[in-house]
């Protein structure tokens, strides 16, 4: 599957998107565990909320235009957008 | 005694210049709750469809929360509610910083303006009591300069409000500004021209009296309980202000972009809260009670775009950015200060300006008109110049101040096309066609299109709201369940408007549970969920009743045909919105309303609205 990562987390990162070899359909919550593994800047943030419901208020994961749930299912087919939490205004 | 409360208000009358007191009863506080609540009651009972908007029988109405004044958390707001120049119907703004908290120490829950003076007058209101003085030193002053001289004559400790040359000047954008260069704004529906209209250059607060809290131990065990997770949730605003979200709702389709046609944006990130943090930002600001902290101050110290003071917000990046496609952060930066200065709303501003850029591209506006300004996207120079211009009400200025709506039918034919507002105001900067959630809520808001006043789109992104059937946040482009969902947020919305707390305690995990908590403890009512809601539905079907003697109906609860027939973002979350018709019908039965949009007789004898 690929992940994409929007400013400002592309210029943490220093990619802009990564490939990631799933066998098998995961979870959301697989895939920031798998991230915050390979990526130290996000593990800061996913893990400071133990990757619970709260991960939206750190960085929101779209699918397909949805706003994933941790529970939503990805598969290697997907693409996944990694953007700021949108708040305010 | 009611805690919370002072219990009674101050009529003041510009005409014969006569003050009074007047005492709130405890059934309307606890049927009306405050704030918004009180306000639409009393604009309700003094006005009506043959109401001139600036004129004097148009009272200005100040009002404050049952909480201001104590420590719940963001709890130092207050609104004002007019009969709206701009839009013709009911009009109201809701505003932090620390003027809401300033007029309870004086004693009093809120102020009530009519007539008018026949020359510049501002008022101060101190314990107990409240003068009108002469303001000719003041008139023509911008409202950062109002405010330091108001501080000099009367104090630091004191709170202003005022209007800028804008407000003077009737321009029908004009905005009411509080506490200076923090710059925050009562923006919407031109309230600064009911001010302007009455010569009232400002209203000063000044006053230290203490706000009775019926249990302080419990409230503050309460408070101590989930104010880390309001912290917590909402670090991503502390950190880079409202404009925290501009990256992500440019990738969703979000983000108004060259007057709400079709684009994406390849300069997103030359405009976001991390862009600002990073350039311009020299501090944060909390309003009164704030624990959150959204407010930036920024200062450009050199070139064509120099100043300090208020950063701009999300909602002025969008509009004097997006919509103009200015990517030039430090000219948006200018841009809200000109506007704050002046008075007038950063949406509406950006808004118009945006759509006069689109006449100007078509052809249906040329140099002449603009007074030899190239009006082109993203012209930093062009929009800011138009910011002068409407602010003077000088040139193009003094018709763009007029809003969209009036632009469009001034200028006629195709330019009804590119006009985007609902009843009058123009959009916020969210697409509806983003969430499906708000194109009903801009459609049926009762201030015209707005985000705030139904707020949905909070809960298809982070907020939940268990007892309101909300567990976790709902999809964004789901086409059930619309018509409940939106009306829930609506009085949800007015609740807060009434209580006078922050939207963005919902991103920190503020429930209705701590609503009743807090008035428990602070006022003494024990409050039920169900009881809480009715208020809610109460206020806004008030409001709706108050259109409806304006004449408004199903005609007016639509969206521009641009938003309702052309698809959002390209890509990934391209996408229409379902059939708003329907949803509108789900809606209105929701609301107990007829086919046409009035609230049945019965839905009003349930709410306690006739009499």
């Amino acid at each position: 599957m690929i992940v994409k990562f929007s400013a400002p987390f592309f210029e943490q990162l220093g990619v802009k998107k990564d490939t990631i070899k799933l066998e098998e359909e995961v979870s959301l919550h697989h895939l920031l565990a798998l991230l915050a593994d390979m990526y130290p800047y996000l593990a800061d943030i996913v893990k400071a909320d133990k990757i619970g419901e709260g991960y939206r208020f750190n960085l929101m994961c779209v699918k397909n235009g949805r706003i994933m749930n941790l529970t939503d299912t990805v598969n290697d087919d997907d693409t996944v957008e990694i953007i700021p939490p949108i708040m305010g205004g | 005694m009611l805690g919370g409360y002072c219990g009674k208000i101050l009529r003041i009358n510009l005409t014969n210049r006569e003050v009074k007191e007047e005492r709130l009863p405890e059934e309307y506080l606890r049927k009306y709750l405050g704030g918004s609540g009180i306000g639409a009651r009393l604009l309700y009972d003094m006005t009506d469809e043959n109401t001139d908007p600036l004129g004097p029988e148009n009272p200005l109405i100040y009002m404050t929360g049952p909480f201001a004044g104590t420590s719940v958390p963001t709890s130092g707001r207050h609104q004002i509610v007019a009969k709206s120049p701009l839009t013709g119907i009911y009009g109201e703004g809701d505003v932090g910083g620390t003027w809401g908290a300033g007029l309870k120490k004086c004693g009093y829950d809120g102020i009530v303006i009519e007539g008018q003076s026949q020359e510049p007058v501002y008022i101060v209101v101190e314990e107990g009591k409240a003068s009108i003085l002469d303001a000719g030193f003041l008139w023509g002053k911008d409202t950062y300069e109002a405010d330091e001289i108001l501080k000099e004559t009367h104090g630091k400790n004191i709170s202003v409000s005022c209007i800028g040359p804008a407000g003077e000047k009737l321009v029908r954008l004009a905005s009411i500004m509080h506490d200076g260069k923090d710059g925050r704004a009562v923006g919407r529906t031109g309230l600064g021209a009911v001010m302007g209209s009455k010569k009232l250059k400002a209203v000063v607060v000044s006053g230290n009296l203490p706000v009775r809290v019926i249990d302080e131990a419990k409230l503050k065990d309460s408070i101590k309980e989930i104010s880390p997770t309001i912290v917590k949730n909402t670090n991503a605003i502390k950190q880079h202000g409202t404009a925290a979200g501009v990256i992500g709702t440019e990738a969703i389709g979000d983000f108004p972009l060259k007057n709400w046609s079709y684009a994406t944006w390849d300069k997103i990130e030359n405009v976001s809260g991390q862009r600002m943090t990073q350039t311009i930002l020299t501090g944060r600001y909390f309003c009164g009670s704030c624990i959150i902290g959204c407010g930036r101050e920024v200062e450009v110290k050199e070139g064509p775009f120099a100043m300090k003071g208020a950063g701009p917000e999300y909602e002025t990046i969008g509009t004097l950015g997006g919509l103009c496609l200015v990517d030039n952060l430090e000219a948006i930066a200018h841009g809200a200060e000109l506007c704050n200065r002046y008075g007038i709303d950063t949406i509406s501003t950006g808004s118009v300006i945006g759509f006069a850029m689109e006449l100007y591209e078509k052809g249906i506006i040329d140099k002449d008109d603009t007074g030899g300004i190239e009006l082109t996207w993203g012209n930093a120079y062009a929009m800011v110049e138009m910011i002068h211009r409407i602010g003077k009400k000088e040139g193009i200025g003094d018709l763009l101040g007029n809003g969209v709506r009036e632009v469009a039918r001034q200028m006629g034919g195709r330019a009804q096309e590119y006009a985007i507002h609902v009843k009058g105001l123009e959009f916020p900067a969210h697409d509806p066609r983003a969430f499906n959630s708000l194109a009903l809520g801009y459609a049926t808001a009762n201030r015209g299109a707005c985000h705030l006043q139904g707020a949905s789109y909070f809960f298809e992104k982070t907020a939940t709201m268990p007892e309101l059937g909300i567990p976790e946040p709902k999809e964004r482009h789901r086409a059930d369940d619309q018509g409940e969902f939106q009306k829930n947020t609506q009085d949800l919305m007015c609740l807060m408007d009434s209580l006078k707390l922050c939207k963005f305690t919902l991103y920190g995990g503020v429930k209705t549970a701590h609503m009743r908590e807090w008035i428990r403890y602070v006022v003494g009512w024990d409050i039920s969920f169900e009881e809480l809601m009715a208020i809610g539905e109460r206020i806004f079907n008030l409001k709706r009743m108050y259109n409806v003697k304006c004449g408004i109906s199903r005609k007016d609860d639509t969206l521009p045909p641009r938003i309702l027939t052309q698809p959002g973002k390209e890509g990934e979350t391209k996408h229409n919105l379902p059939h708003f018709g329907r949803m509108l019908n789900e809606y209105y039965i929701a609301r107990g309303w007829d086919d046409d949009g009035i609230p049945t007789q019965e839905t009003l004898e349930r709410l306690g609205l006739t009499w």
